[in-house]
This record gives structure tokens, sequence and C-alpha cells, in this order.
């Protein structure tokens, strides 16, 4: 019961409360506790019958309520509106990192090119998929070769309007990016991200939001554990997002950039940033 | 996760907001429904409540400043969602009326006629304090409400918090309701008594 001061006139009446709530004082008067006792058994048997009415809350009740939130256009709209400012945020501060990255001397620029294949002999070349016209290319390459050549497909890719494929690639190679900047204890967000939400002055909702709406679209094209059925709306929005993130890791992590991805950056500076 | 976060989640949109509304769902989507039936709201009318109320909090949620409880705040909108509909009933009359001395000596004086007496005593003790809460919740449903809450084990301050009321408010309005119920049972009491004593 509640540990403030009771007044002496009001001791009864405590002690009555008590016993409704089941905790009888053993000192009170017996009388006292026997009729609360019985007013307690009322108003269980009450409350009883107000349970059976309404059960706890089912998925079905959840679903009409959400029906009436978006007939009264309450789900849509406003996380819309919270999405573009959000992103347009996100825009300018990656333009900024973008801009910061072009100005930088890039003497590794020209060192963007692939070392020659390399000759597995002929047994490792049949196992990779034998000594003929099929047999698999093989390269040895750095993560920064690798992620380099995603980010210049992506970019390429979205310039043809493969948008699919460019999120895929940029996707990858800024988890990759992100990995090599290394995570913070919980592994997620990796330090950039973090590091752009501190900058970009997020609060914390948002933050969470703008991850869960980065990560939605990647998620889709590599799993369909969870509703696998499901359609996904992928714009070339969610493509430029990562390729720029990608462009910036890459950027911070090796202190360069290639020419596709300054070339790409001096294009999103004249873009218009949101076209949902 | 607490109200106030959810609150926050719900201001956010998007996924977030689902994840604030499916919170605020589970949290009080079954209380404000029994609230309201002890109110005397019908089973439909709770829902249509529960959900003009669900509905407000998300209109709203915006101008929560969080200087002050967000639970409190729920409530609030739902004792005043709950007020506005049994309005639009016209129960609100009846609801709001009241109980002023004259009244509770009419109350005291239906209840020591000879016959409700008579009638009282045909039940068991039971079954008299049943029917005589059952009055009392008519007329005063929110100490109804409120006693049910002391009866299920709620603290002063969540007692308060769906009430509306600040601790001590509660604690004098609970205490008062010992004086407010008994003329509905006190008669039920003389069946405790043995015969002769009655």
């Amino acid at each position: 019961m509640s540990d403030t001061t009771i007044e002496p006139g009001d001791k009864e009446n405590q002690q009555w409360l008590d016993a409704i709530a089941g905790k009888p004082d053993a000192s009170a008067d017996p009388t006292l506790n026997q009729q609360a006792t019985v007013l307690r058994q009322a108003l269980i048997k009450r409350n009883q019958e107000i349970i059976t009415a309404i059960p706890e809350a089912d998925p079905a009740g959840y679903e009409r309520l959400l029906a009436e939130l978006q007939r009264q256009g309450l789900l849509d709209d406003k996380p819309k509106v919270i999405l573009i400012k959000l992103i347009q945020k996100v825009h300018t501060f990656l333009f900024g990192l973008l801009k910061k990255g072009m100005n930088q001397p890039s003497p590794l620029v020209n060192d963007m090119t692939f070392p020659a294949p390399v000759s597995y002999g002929p047994a490792a070349s049949v196992w990779r998929g034998g000594a003929s016209d099929y047999a698999t290319h093989a390269d040895v390459v750095s993560r920064r070769q690798a992620t380099a050549q995603q980010l210049d497909c992506a970019i390429q890719l979205l310039s043809e309007g493969q948008v699919i494929a460019a999120v895929t690639l940029a996707a990858a190679a800024t988890r990759v990016l992100t990995d090599l900047l290394g995570k913070d204890s919980n592994g997620t967000p990796s330090k950039l991200l973090r590091g752009f939400y501190e900058q970009i002055d997020l609060p914390d909702a948002q933050k969470n939001e703008f991850h869960i709406w980065l990560n939605e679209v990647y998620d889709w094209l590599r799993h369909a554990d969870k509703a696998p059925d499901s359609p996904m709306e992928i714009s070339e929005m969610e493509a430029q997002m990562w390729i720029k993130l990608g462009i910036a890791s890459f950027s911070r992590h090796f202190n360069d950039m290639t020419p596709a991805m300054k070339l790409f950056a001096r294009r999103s500076a004249s873009s218009i940033p949101i076209n949902l | 996760m607490t109200d106030e976060k959810m609150i926050q989640l719900i201001c956010s949109g998007g996924q977030s907001a689902a994840s604030g509304l499916k919170a605020l769902y589970q949290s009080y989507a079954t209380q404000v429904q029994r609230f309201c039936v002890a109110q005397g709201a019908s089973k439909a009318d709770a829902e249509d409540i529960w959900q003009q109320t669900a509905i407000k909090v998300v209109k709203a949620a915006d101008s929560f400043r969080g200087d002050g409880k967000a639970s409190a705040w729920i409530w609030q909108i739902a004792r005043n969602n709950l007020l506005e509909h049994l309005a639009a009933t016209s129960k609100r009359g009846a609801r709001e009326q009241t109980v002023s001395d004259e009244t509770w000596s009419v109350i005291d004086a239906v209840q020591t006629d000879a016959d409700a007496v008579a009638r009282q005593r045909s039940l068991e003790v039971d079954d008299c304090v049943s029917h005589g809460l059952g009055s009392f919740s008519r007329v005063d449903p929110d100490r109804a409400y409120a006693l049910t809450l002391q009866m299920d084990g709620y603290s002063i301050e969540e007692v308060g918090t769906r009430i509306g009321r600040g601790t001590s408010a509660t604690k004098q309005y609970l205490y008062e309701i010992r004086k407010k119920i008994e003329p509905y049972i006190a008669n039920c009491f003389d069946l405790l008594k043995p015969e002769s004593a009655r």
C-alpha cells in the first residue's frame, strides 16, 4: 500500500482499503476486515465480468486501428514528410563530405586498375571450372579494389537505370567499407553511420528511422526469409543514397576516390536530392 | 518500452511509428476498453472510444512535451473521450450528476426502506453486496472504478494516473469511498449478524 503518512482519522479508512486490496491489517477491527473482504469478493466478481466482456486486445483490433489511421491519412503522410526532411539533411551532409573529398589530392586514383589475372595452374583452373573457354576468370584483389569496382559499377548501372543492381552493389560495398572503418561495441550502426548521424544532429528516433529505411531495401534484396512474397518499392533515391554512403566511406577509409566517384559526386552536387 | 519512448516513436513516423503504435495498442487497448465498460459504456462503444483515443494520441503526439507522465496524458485523453461519448449518447447527465447531501439522504431512505431491507435480506450476503456494488457503480462509476483498481493491487500513483488526480487527492478520494458506498451495502452486513441481533 501507499507509504504516505496516514492521519489518525484515516486509519480505519486505510485499514479498510488494505482489506479491499486483499491485505487486511491484523490489528484492524475484525468486522471492518470481514465487511471489506466481502466487498472485495464482489469487486472481483464484477471485475471478472468486465474482463470477460473485454478480453485481451487481439490482432484484429490492432488491424482495425491501423486501417482507421490510414483512412484518416495519419500513417502515410506524416512519415513521408519526416523522411523527406531527414533525407534532405543526409544528402546535404553527404554532399559536404564528397565536396571535401574532391578537393583532396588523390595520388592513388591512377592506381585503381586491377592487377593482371593470376595463373593458378591447370589443376586450380580445372577446379575453378575447367581449363576451357568457360573457365572462371580469377583475380586476387584487395578490399579496396573490390569496393572500388562495386561502387564504380553501381554508378554506371544507376546511370543506365539499373537501380536494383546499383543498390545491391553499392550497399554491399558500403557494408564492407563500414566494417573496415570499424563497428561500435554493438556492431551496428557502424562508426561511420553513427558519425553521420551525430554530425547531422538527428534525434534518436529519426536516426533509427533513417537506419531502418536505408537497410530495408538492401535486406530485401539479400534475404527472403521474412515475407518472401512481399513486393518492395525501390527507387533511384535508395541507389543514390547507398552510392553516396559508399563513396563517403571509401573516401574516408582510403583517402581517395576513383574518377567515377568524383564524377558522381559532382553530378550529385547539382542534382535535386529528393524525388519521392 | 516506456510510454514516453512510445510517444517519441509515434512522432517519428514510418517504421518507428508502427512500433510505437503497436506498443500503444498492447499497453492501453484492453485497459481503456475495460475502463469504459466499467464506466457504463457498451462493449462496442468501448472499442470506438479506445480507437478515438488512439487516433487523438497519434494526432497530438507532437504536442506531448514530455514534462508530465505520458500515461497520465493518455488516460486524460481516454477520460475526455469517454465523457464526450457519454454526452453524445445522453448518458452524461446521469453520469455527471453529483451526489448531493440531499440525494444521499434519499438513498439512505431507500436503503433503509423496510421493503428494500426485506428484499436484501432474502439474498445471500455476497449477492446482496454485489447488488449494492452494482447500484453504486451506476451512480458513481468513477469511485467504483477506483475501488476496483484498489482491489486489483494498483498503487495510489497508478490509480491517480487512471482517474486524473494527484497522489494525495487520490488517497483522500479512496478514503471517501468507504462512506459513499456504505448506504448501498450496509444492510447486507446485517445478514452476517446472528438472527437475534438483527
